[in-house]
């Protein structure tokens, strides 16, 4: 396994890891949000392996795993060959969380962890069903507007659909946050990063 | 989200003189200065438990108020595994997350008020059921 750092961050094999990456973790370890992290680690590392699991089976490559400030995301280059691979993959992750977080309901285990994991998958996987870039929700929503439009038309109706509930959620956040509840907010301008990293 | 499909790569890019130069450095640089906040915060929550909780509230206040995620989300794995209506659950998680904080009735006692209400409790606690004793407590100068 090679080893390299570029301007993109430490890059280990397929995995590339941003110091976005690590402000974020130390950002949520020091607020002592410990268990959820762990639960929602957790959910999130079997989302992306749902992710490249449906790649392998349809033979798309993956071309490297980032770990930034978005959280986890695949790179796949740009290789899928429609409109319906590309919704399958996107789909995959949100819907290995949803079979991950029955079981752990129905789990007769003692204590709350498995309540928290199952709900931290279930939130996960809606979260990320939001057509808003660059969730899954968005992604899927252009591999299956593809199947029936140009990709030009898909890229537009995708960002205009990404862009309206982003200009939505600012000023519901705002709201909550002067009502003393900044999640709302924190969440809206974590989208907002989150599209800015990835169109750098 | 500009994107083709197809089996045809995208051109390589010229970028390897610039990922050569100072870029790289600034970028090493803030990976350095992450790893060590990384290792830092580790290690202070861990050795230093007590040190470390002077800014850990005010800055989770700041960046989630008074939400309880941790509480959130087991309340809705524990809703769904009760045979509870999803979307209410969901429904639920999301007022518990993301709705403004209630204003809340100032429901404590001034100082003096709260002795005067400790002060009575432990005479109605330790009252024999004399009624002079009673009304000696209620009406001191009338006696």
């Amino acid at each position: 396994m090679t080893v390299r750092f570029d301007r993109r961050g430490l890059t280990a094999g397929q995995v590339t890891l941003t110091a976005d990456f690590l402000f974020l973790l130390a950002l949520l370890l020091y607020t002592g949000v410990g268990p959820v992290l762990g639960c929602c680690g957790l959910a999130a590392a079997l989302h992306e392996m749902g992710h490249i699991l449906c790649c392998r089976a349809l033979g798309v490559p993956v071309r490297r795993l980032r770990l930034s400030l978005v959280g986890a995301e695949l790179d796949l280059g740009g290789r899928c060959r429609s409109g319906a691979e590309e919704c399958l993959v996107a789909l995959a992750g949100p819907l290995i969380n949803l079979t991950t977080a029955v079981p752990a309901l129905t789990a007769p285990l003692p204590g709350q962890f498995h309540y928290l994991f199952a709900g931290a998958s279930l939130m996960l996987a809606l979260f990320n069903l939001l057509p808003v870039l660059p969730l899954d929700g968005s992604r899927a929503l252009h591999g299956a507007l593809s199947a029936f439009c140009s990709l030009g038309w898909a890229d537009s109706v995708t960002t205009a659909v990404s862009r309206l509930l982003k200009l939505a959620l600012l000023p519901a956040g705002a709201w909550c946050a002067a009502k003393g509840n900044p999640s709302l907010l924190v969440m809206a301008v974590w989208l907002l990063l989150s599209e800015r990293e990835r169109n750098v | 989200m500009a994107m083709t499909y197809g089996t045809k790569r995208r051109p390589p890019r010229r970028e390897h003189k610039r990922r050569r130069s100072s870029g790289g450095w600034g970028a090493l640089a803030r990976l350095v200065t992450a790893a060590t906040l990384f290792l830092v915060c580790f290690v202070g929550k861990t050795r230093f438990p007590q040190q470390t909780a002077v800014y850990q509230e005010y800055l989770s206040d700041a960046l989630t108020g008074t939400t309880d995620f941790r509480a959130a989300f087991s309340a809705l794995g524990e809703e769904l595994a009760q045979g509870g209506d999803p979307l209410e659950a969901v429904g639920d998680w999301c007022v518990a997350v993301f709705a403004p904080a209630e204003t809340t009735v100032d429901e404590t006692l001034p100082t003096a008020a709260e002795a005067i209400l400790e002060e009575e409790v432990q005479f109605f606690l330790t009252w024999d059921g004399d009624v002079e004793v009673l009304c000696a407590h209620l009406l001191p100068g009338e006696t």
